[in-house]
């Protein structure tokens, strides 16, 4: 081809503008999208907005198109009529920030002009210039116009399910069940017809690891993520509509571990596992809840284990770990997260329900086949999922000896055994990351213990039988064969830091003492156990008991400011009613055993040797003082804060039953 | 206005201002010039991206107007003077005529030097049009458009009054970037719509990317692998392979780099089968790329020896290698598949720099290198700081494309592949982006080299020394001896 100045100009064109004709031309003649709803005209401070946007180069870090898989879910897919007021497009090349596209109105106007100024006030990660140079009327143009970017409402915030999943609803229905008039149980029949047990047999085997078996996101490994899991009892979960969950579930949550549960179940067993959330957590309904008597390979089960102490003590571990959560640890129904789940565990020291050694009302079948099935229309979990049969033997004798103390106790063989290294530790002391990379510390934790911080874990989970005092007569003691220890007691205030360590670690074999290491981190045991230490047991045991002075005497009463607007008539003009019999028991549960009869304070003859007694209450406390002192405690002292155990309506009880409507 | 006629009447100060060539010079001084400011824009990004608060609160170092100036820098001031230098050089010995005008030549270059220059620093001051590549405000475009007239004007005439009958590959495609870029510019920049320069509506996209890769496809691309195919055949002494492979490439090029725009756009709302068309013919851009590579292959063959000891080559050598990289990388992300995985990341930008600046900024360097001194007889200022400069510059570039690289396949991934959102990667690239800065430094050092060695040739002009008789040839002579024909 011998290439001539016209054939190279003639061709040169020719080539161009038909090529232009087709990508260029035509698409900008037959291309028009209609109008979207994220268009939106935009007023003269947003165009001056929109303006500063692309000439200070926003859209070189920020697009402003979503596409179908993009994973930050900013919001639906961008569509040609989302720019029709758009000059020119600033669509954007490069995502180092996030996509804009539908930023408007997902937080306040404030906040986008202050991001724009300092970026990393509000988001540390980010490689945002600072903008804080512009005039304000120029950030508060840019501001108008990032706020009104994608022409969101407010109830447009939520992300929606992919169109996959959108508008998908749970197929399975929960039939209504009502008490059978003539008593015959029908639970467990509208139970699995419901695929309810299906359900709860896949949560127990697949989520209850991080999410727990009260639904409340407090399993035992959720405390090792960053990302912590969903509690089923708080929005958005409460009412998530079914697509979202089906989406969660079958997607995962992205970010987080939660994997993409498509990969090992079925679209049924999906929706059985959402169903067995939505019915027991998200949306409970109380509903009949007798579960009959155990059939099939359960009936007249016996176990076959040996009474012996190694089996109780591995049922107690088991005990600890999984149940202590919702039925506590000495069984009574009082576990931290029994508030997440109706019906509330049962109360295994009623000797009316249970029966006794003598006149056990249970068989072992029937603890057994409860544990190994859980229950109909209630969170006890399926255990046969997670123990085998020997294990769940080993529970059953636990709570037969211990709790509902229907069984004899086993023998016990000499003294208990606790490994070597546990008696042989010190408390720990405050150590840096540099100390901790010499490689040749004798400690796994990197603080010295905190006593105020040991107060709270002990009030929260010691002083229920150990007793606020620490001196063994905590509530649930009552209900404890074993007594709980009395902390000045010479034999258990005279043991060593290792000793204490073990014991709170491991537990004290053939009681209701718990295996603290299966559940409390390792730096709060050492918190704990430093609390008893200084608070309770360094009490010289031989001496005088000693006087302490009215605090409320002392600082003239003072009330801190959280406290001081309380009212008594705003709390009933809540719908709140007041319970001084409720405040009465609340007092003898938890106040009497220092304070005395209703504040009037021990004396030195009835307060054990050693011991510190609080002064009578002064006559003229106001209500507010009260409450506060209740509920946060004196610090560097005995007296706790009783939040961990107490509902503010106890707390009220408790504040009128001793002080009347004394609000001054 | 012939320029043998009006020499006697012009004033003595211009006489001696204007000789040949000096168009070319011009534009290749201000490319030096200029590509100060576009590599410093481009140091400082690099630590903005690594530590975000270098230089805050000035308002005029602020990213996001670095970034427009930087590419608009980079892009207009430096690749394209430097491509219209060899130009202006090139067609003059290629016809056997002397340039039309050298008067007209040199007002286009200062014309156009002055109006990006002015241009870029008012994209620092927050003036721009927001539109990717086609920021510079309306007055600049005017500007830009009537130099390209002037161009044409000037090289056309040239070209019409050519002694040497055969047009040579070269003028081939600078005859098509002449015509093509006004056009481009014209269309891409909406130009018949100011001041905005913009269309309303999504389809102001498609003319942005249609001008935003065309810039490249059919400016840079015909106006410097032109200095391919005059350098390496020269500085090898051998002649272009094959003339048919010549045509496969050229015709290619308008063919399918035309049509490619969309593939900028694969997952935004525009029509569906104009995407299916940037994606055809992004895959049909391979059969330019593998015509020009055999063609450039077949011509080295046995001339790798060479690359050693000729300065330009080796710069020419490593622009056309680079070429032909960064186009089979580019068929291959215009595949959806990967285009999923990599659009919105760096990696399109470490593409754009393998693009522009190992194949574009190397041919200009190469052609800097070999024009200048054959222009003026004289010999490079520096052949030692211009070989310091090569290995920084090419040191340099892999660290800062690698960092680059690592940016981008890493956020593809995270995004795509895991889902995680985009502000949580920011902290696990930032030590790719420090990779990248590093390199970046050491890439600007290699520039600054360039720059120093060039100005210093042009100012203190040394002599040849003990020139062979084929350099003196080569060098003085107006028709060029070892012009292959074709």
């Amino acid at each position: 081809m011998k290439m001539s100045f016209a054939i190279i100009v003639g061709g040169a064109l020719f080539i161009f503008f038909a090529v232009v004709m087709v990508v260029v031309f035509i698409p900008g003649w037959v291309w028009t999208p209609p109008q979207t709803i994220a268009a939106h005209v935009y007023t003269d401070q947003e165009l001056v907005g929109r303006k500063l946007y692309f000439t200070n180069g926003c859209d070189y870090c920020h697009t402003q198109y979503v596409r179908y898989y993009d994973a930050d879910n900013t919001g639906p897919i961008s569509q040609g009529g989302n720019y029709v007021f758009d000059s020119p497009v600033v669509l954007g090349s490069e995502r180092t920030g996030p996509d804009l596209s539908y930023i408007g109105r997902k937080r306040d106007l404030a906040w986008e002009i202050n991001h724009l100024k300092n970026p990393r006030v509000y988001s540390p990660m980010s490689i945002m210039p600072n903008w804080y140079f512009l005039s304000d009327s120029d950030l508060a143009a840019l501001g108008a116009y990032l706020f009104a970017l994608g022409n969101r409402v407010a109830g447009e915030y939520m992300i929606t399910a992919p169109v996959d999943y959108s508008h998908l609803t749970n197929p399975m229905t929960i039939p209504e069940v009502t008490p059978d008039p003539t008593g015959a149980p029908q639970g467990w029949a509208a139970w699995t017809a419901a695929g309810l047990q299906d359900g709860k047999t896949i949560y127990i085997d697949r989520c209850q690891v991080c999410h727990g078996c009260s639904g409340n996101g407090l399993g035992v490994y959720a405390s090792t993520k960053v990302v912590t899991p969903a509690d089923f009892k708080v929005e958005p979960f409460r009412y998530m509509p079914d697509d979202q969950w089906f989406w969660h579930v079958s997607e995962g949550i992205q970010g987080s571990v939660m994997p993409p549960w498509r990969e090992s179940l079925t679209v049924t067993e999906r929706w059985q596992v959402i169903n067995y959330i939505q019915q027991e957590f998200a949306q409970p309904v109380e509903r009949d809840p007798d579960e009959g008597n155990p059939t099939g390979q359960y009936a007249g089960a016996t176990n076959p284990l040996p009474p012996t102490v190694e089996t109780e003590e591995t049922g107690k571990t088991i005990f600890i770990r999984e149940c202590m959560v919702c039925h506590g640890d000495a069984g009574v129904g009082e576990g931290i997260y029994n508030q997440f789940i109706r019906p509330q565990p049962p109360n295994f020291s009623d000797h009316t329900h249970y029966g006794t050694i003598a006149n056990p009302l249970f068989t072992d079948a029937d603890y057994y086949w409860r544990i190994s099935e859980g229950l109909p229309w209630a969170a006890m979990p399926i255990w046969k999922v997670k123990y085998s049969d020997n294990d769940r033997w080993t529970l059953v004798y636990y709570i037969r000896v211990n709790l509902t103390q229907t069984l004899p106790r086993p023998d016990v063989v000499g003294a208990q055994e606790y490994p070597p290294i546990y008696l042989a530790q010190t408390a720990p002391v405050n150590m840096t990351a540099n100390d901790a990379d010499v490689g040749d510390a004798s400690q796994l934790v990197y603080s010295a213990p905190d006593p105020e911080l040991g107060k709270v874990i002990f009030t929260t989970f010691c002083a229920e039988c150990h007793g606020s005092d620490g001196l063994g007569n905590g509530w649930n003691a009552q209900f404890l064969d074993i007594k709980p220890a009395n902390f000045t007691n010479p034999d258990v205030a005279g043991l060593g830091e290792g000793d204490w360590y073990a014991r709170v670690s491991l537990g004290l074999q053939n009681s209701a003492m718990p295996t603290w290491g299966e559940w409390l981190p390792e730096q709060n045991r050492w918190d704990a156990i430093s609390f008893i230490q200084k608070f309770i047991i360094t009490a010289n045991p031989t001496g005088t008991a000693t006087f302490v002075p009215s605090v409320y005497t002392q600082n003239g009463g003072k009330v801190q400011t959280l406290y001081i607007t309380l009212s008594q008539a705003d709390w009933t003009a809540e719908g709140n009613t007041i319970d001084t019999t409720n405040g009465a028991n609340v007092y003898t549960q938890y106040c009497a055993a220092c304070h005395g009869d209703k504040g009037a304070g021990l004396t030195a003859a009835t307060t054990l040797a050693g011991l510190a007694y609080p002064s009578p209450f002064p006559a003229n406390m106001p209500q507010s003082y009260v409450y506060q002192q209740i509920w946060s405690g004196i610090p560097n002292s005995l007296m706790p804060s009783f939040k961990p155990l107490l509902q503010p309506s106890d707390v009220w009880d408790l504040v009128v039953y001793l002080v009347g409507n004394n609000t001054q | 206005m012939e320029s043998a006629n009006s020499e006697k009447s012009r004033p003595n100060w211009l006489s001696r201002a204007l000789h040949d060539d000096s168009t070319s010079l011009a534009f290749f001084v201000g490319a030096a010039v200029l590509i100060v400011l576009g590599v410093t824009e481009g140091l400082i990004m690099v630590i903005q991206f690594v530590f975000p608060d270098f230089l805050a609160g000035i308002p005029w170092l602020v990213f996001g107007r670095i970034r427009q100036s930087h590419t608009n820098t980079v892009m207009f001031a430096f690749l394209s003077m430097g491509q219209m230098g060899f130009w202006y050089y090139v067609i003059p010995r290629l016809t056997g005529r002397k340039l039309y005008s050298e008067a007209l030549g040199v007002i286009s270059a200062i014309l156009w030097g002055g109006a990006v220059l002015a241009g870029v620093i008012l994209e620092l001051f927050g003036f721009s049009q927001g539109r990717e590549y086609a920021e510079m405000i309306y007055v600049i475009d005017v500007a830009v458009i009537v130099v390209c007239i002037l161009n044409i004007i000037n090289l056309f005439m040239t070209i019409s009054k050519r002694v040497e009958q055969n047009l040579y590959v070269v003028v081939w495609y600078i005859a098509g970037a002449l015509m093509w870029f006004p056009l481009l510019y014209f269309i891409g920049n909406v130009m018949w719509n100011p001041p905005s320069g913009a269309l309303t509506g999504i389809n102001d996209a498609i003319f942005n990317w249609f001008y935003g890769h065309n810039v490249l496809g059919l400016w840079f691309t015909p106006g410097l692998l032109a200095v391919s195919y005059y350098i390496v055949p020269r500085e090898t002494r051998t002649p272009v392979y094959s003339h048919f492979l010549s045509l496969i490439a050229f015709w290619g090029l308008v063919i399918f780099y035309t049509g490619v725009g969309g593939h900028h756009l694969e997952w935004a709302p525009i029509p569906y089968w104009l995407k299916t068309i940037a994606v055809a013919e992004s895959i049909g851009m391979s059969v330019t790329i593998i015509a020009f590579l055999f063609n450039m292959w077949m011509t080295m063959r046995g001339n790798w020896n060479k690359v050693g000891s000729s300065l330009p080559l080796k710069f020419v050598t490593v622009s056309w290698l680079a070429y032909v990289l960064v186009s089979f990388q580019g068929t291959q992300e215009a595949l959806r598949s990967i285009n999923l995985l990599t659009h919105f990341t760096q990696y399109v930008t470490a593409h754009a720099h393998l693009s522009l600046l190992l194949f574009g900024a190397s041919a200009v360097m190469g052609a800097a290198y070999f024009c200048i001194p054959k222009m003026l007889n004289i010999a490079i200022w520096s052949k030692k700081l211009a070989n310091i400069g090569f290995v920084l510059y090419i040191i340099g570039f892999s660290f800062f494309f690698l960092g680059f690289l690592l940016v981008g396949l890493t956020q593809g991934a995270a995004w795509v592949h895991i889902g995680l959102p985009v502000w949580t990667v920011l902290p696990g690239i930032r030590p790719y982006l420090a990779l990248r800065a590093a390199g970046g430094t050491v890439l600007w050092l290699g520039f600054i080299f360039f720059v120093v060695n060039i100005l210093a040739t042009v100012i203190v002009r040394k002599p040849v020394s003990v020139p062979s008789q084929s350099e003196v040839k080569s060098n003085t002579g107006l028709v060029p001896d070892g012009t292959p024909a074709d």
